[in-house]
């Protein structure tokens, strides 16, 4: 094994029921929770977090002609793109690679095209929809849309797919096939994941889970200068076949952890909360910000954007579990820029920058005053 | 990282499952020899398509499992687990009881639609108003092919699925050479896998692409794709790591290259430029000129746009009038296996490079003029090849070229 390379993020980018950007997502008060109905039964309705699409800043990408076909999730994934490549020059977009993460995909797309062959015959079915339900779809507009000239590529899986594409940006930034990599994942929500969700017996009054959707995005390089902060993503993801072997491994993760690093709580309501509180029972525990809802890998991107918002000088290093729904257990430490356990040279603070993202909103919505 | 310290990427172990056959030895016999793996499709009803017919693959048996376990794996499960096997077991790597003998190695897969009959079953429930149930969306879920593959073959290391829609077996196969080359991990199991599914089928028809009568890639008169269905799988291991336990590299894989085309979500750019970057990009990493590959499989699916643009590419790249490489698109035979198609290909491009026996080009009676004096004709035989390269285009403008190289 070689020594591994150097991580930092530059610009991070979110869209999620808090509101469009990244700084909505270290705010203190919870987002509004709304009621969706399951597709199988209207009556039935349970609470969820939405984007607001309401909002007249998605016209912007309602009306961009190559996502005029696209749905929802293709549009989150654009503006979170959108979010953390305003600042690069041009020239420099020819070498950013692009990594999207998905776990449901377009759903909404491959639910009306099913619906409508099913319903008006295969011979109508529409090749408008079609399309628009392959997985990188979303990924190929963006590189359209932003002149992204460097590799793309598309993962799908569970939250742990958010540190498989972190390990892949690392290696494209080793092997030099990029300046910058772009780590992008989107969903969206629907009565019919909805369902899904219900089948899988996650849905319930009582319980704290949320569904919810949007998107969240890291730009990263190799170079410290004007990084936010340093990610540096577990050797391995650790697979798992049912609740016993994860809490095996949970255990055995929790032991080999460094001392003295507390670790951002990313489970609290899902049905791996209990198994995060046992196996972090001895570390010690970040937990500041309202829950903003469970999407797969955009959960663990507004997980990695908030817990870096708390580095600080006395806190220069944060310990992120990312807890894989139903496939693997994973995780990620963040660190200080310029701290004494890293290995960068810049000195300004991580959360000065992060709260200048919070002061100063990136998004060009509000520039243009809208 | 210095070039000196980026390990030599060896290929130890093929497997494959198509169309053509159950096993690799199978499929490479009907490549050479024929006839193609077209038949009417009756996964599924197809009544209302335009086209019919697909590269439907027979189950291949897997008697270790109980008929519990395999009315519970997902098609493309079903044709992953002997595939991988099989590569598993020529790499020296699988035990008497079917395990894998280095659990900690790496999956690195790729799919478009992974278990998309159950998706189906799900939404039809939902559809005729009855709740889901939880059999059908759980084995949808995308990781769906490496949990079974975990499960069946002892595997404990970590995975990663690429959905880089058609050129994603040949990506996954690249990204697996990438983890070798940065020292992420010296042995990864990587391939394709799909099976046919009715959303994916109507989908394809809906769009005219497919053919209407044989799928003949490269040909004045070709209609459209024959979808297809299979898996294929290859091991892969930084060459260090293959003698220091005696394994045998059949070749190496020694360049991938990746562009992405801009120009449309469904179709290439006219001028083939994106797929010209990519092949540039595999062959550049060891400095290997386009005159010294001998064989190329094509991406060639038979579409008017797809081999239009693709013919253009290559006689940009390897001049007009072009001979060398040979060349042939195999998706005449093996039909059009969307995620597994780049894993597949890869394969025979493998065995064309051990053996010297080239896949010929079947029905293409009247070659495009770009492509004609290079398509291999059946029978041909090149004792001696140093380097053979497969290229995938997909959907989205994923372009993806791998290299593979003369071992000794």
């Amino acid at each position: 094994m070689v020594d591994r390379l150097p991580l930092y993020v530059n610009a991070v980018g979110a869209v999620s029921a808090a509101g469009i950007g990244a700084e909505n997502l270290t705010k203190c008060c919870p987002p509004a929770e709304k009621e969706m109905a399951l597709a199988s039964s209207p009556n039935r309705s349970f609470r969820v977090f939405l984007v607001d699409r309401s909002d007249p800043r998605w016209n912007t990408w309602m009306m961009e002609p190559r996502l005029r076909r696209a749905g929802a999730m293709a549009q989150f994934f654009a503006e979170a793109v959108r979010q953390v490549v305003e600042n690069v020059p041009e020239q420099e977009k020819s070498r950013i690679g692009l990594i999207a993460i998905f776990n449901n995909g377009s759903i909404g797309h491959t639910v009306r095209f099913v619906a409508g062959y099913r319903g008006q015959g295969r011979r109508f079915a529409s090749p408008l929809l079609f399309p628009e339900t392959v997985y990188n779809a979303a990924t190929s507009h963006a590189a359209a849309v932003f002149g992204l000239g460097g590799p793309c590529s598309t993962l799908v899986g569970d939250e742990s797919a958010w540190i498989d594409g972190i390990r892949m940006a690392r290696v494209w930034l080793r092997l030099g096939h990029v300046s910058t990599a772009l780590v992008v994942a989107a969903e969206e929500l629907t009565p019919v994941t909805l369902d899904a969700y219900y089948s899988a017996r996650w849905l319930r009054r009582k319980r704290p889970f949320r569904p919810a959707e949007g998107s969240a995005a890291l730009l990263l390089t190799a170079h410290s200068h004007q990084a936010l902060f340093e990610v540096q993503e577990a050797p391995t993801n650790l697979p798992y076949r049912n609740r016993q072997e994860l809490v095996r491994l949970a255990s055995a993760l929790a032991a080999d952890l460094p001392p003295n690093v507390p670790a951002y709580r990313t489970a609290q309501a899902s049905w791996l909360g209990s198994i995060e509180r046992a196996a972090l029972r001895d570390i010690s525990l970040l937990d500041p910000y309202p829950y903003l809802g469970e999407a797969w890998a955009v959960s663990a991107g507004w997980h990695t954007i908030r817990a870096a918002s708390l580095l600080s000088e006395r806190r220069t290093e944060i310990l992120l579990p990312i807890w894989g729904t139903t496939h693997q257990l994973s995780w990620l430490q963040l660190r200080r820029i310029g701290s004494t356990a890293g290995r960068a040279d810049a000195s300004t603070a991580s959360a000065e920058r992060i709260e200048a993202t919070k002061t100063a909103p990136s998004s060009p919505f509000h520039e243009r005053g809208s | 990282m210095s070039r000196t310290t980026v390990p030599a990427v060896a290929i130890t172990g093929i497997g494959a499952v198509t169309a053509l056959g159950e096993d690799l030895p199978s499929s490479w016999k009907r490549v050479l020899e024929g006839p193609d793996g077209a038949r009417p499709v009756d996964l599924f009803e197809t009544e209302g398509c335009r086209c019919r017919s697909a590269a439907q693959a027979a189950m291949p048996p897997l008697s270790s499992l109980t008929s519990k376990e395999l009315g519970r794996l997902p098609r493309a499960s079903r044709f992953a687990i002997p595939a991988a096997r099989e590569a598993l077991a020529q790499a020296n790597l699988l035990s008497a009881e079917g395990k894998v003998q280095l659990p900690e190695i790496p999956l690195c897969l790729a799919t478009t639609e992974g278990g998309m009959e159950f998706g189906e079953r799900f939404l039809e429930e939902l559809r005729m108003g009855r709740s889901g149930h939880l059999r059908w969306v759980g084995r949808y879920q995308p990781q769906q092919q490496s949990i079974d593959l975990q499960r069946y073959l002892g595997l404990q290391g970590r995975s990663l699925v690429i959905a880089n829609s058609c050129s994603s077996g040949a990506d996954a196969l690249g990204h697996a050479a990438q983890l070798i080359w940065a020292g992420e991990s010296p042995c990864v199991l990587s391939g394709g896998f799909e099976a046919l599914a009715e959303t994916v089928f109507v989908g394809f028809d809906s769009l005219h692409i497919l053919a209407t009568g044989r799928c003949a890639p490269f040909d004045r008169k070709r209609t459209g794709l024959l979808l297809g269905e299979g898996a294929a799988f290859l091991v892969l291991e930084s060459l260090e790591h293959a003698l220091a336990r005696r394994a045998q590299p059949l070749c190496l894989l020694s360049g991938y290259g990746q562009a992405t085309d801009r120009y449309h979500l469904t179709q290439p750019s006219p001028d083939g430029s994106a797929l010209c970057r990519a092949m540039e990009s595999a062959l550049c990493r060891e400095g290997v000129p386009a005159a010294s590959i001998g064989y190329l499989n094509a991406h060639g699916t038979g579409t008017p746009l797809n081999d239009e643009a693709e013919g253009l590419a290559y006689s940009r790249f390897f001049g007009d009038g072009w001979q060398n490489p040979r060349m042939s698109s195999t998706k005449a035979m093996t039909g059009h296996a969307l995620g597994a198609a780049g894993a597949i290909e890869a394969v025979f491009a493998v065995l064309a490079l051990c053996t010297g026996r080239l896949p010929p080009q079947w029905n293409c009676s009247e070659p495009l003029p770009e492509v004609e004096r290079a398509l291999v004709q059946p029978g041909e035989f090149r004792p001696r090849l140093d380097h053979v390269m497969s290229v995938n285009v997909g959907f989205g403008g994923s372009n993806a070229a791998l290299l593979f190289s003369r071992y000794g």
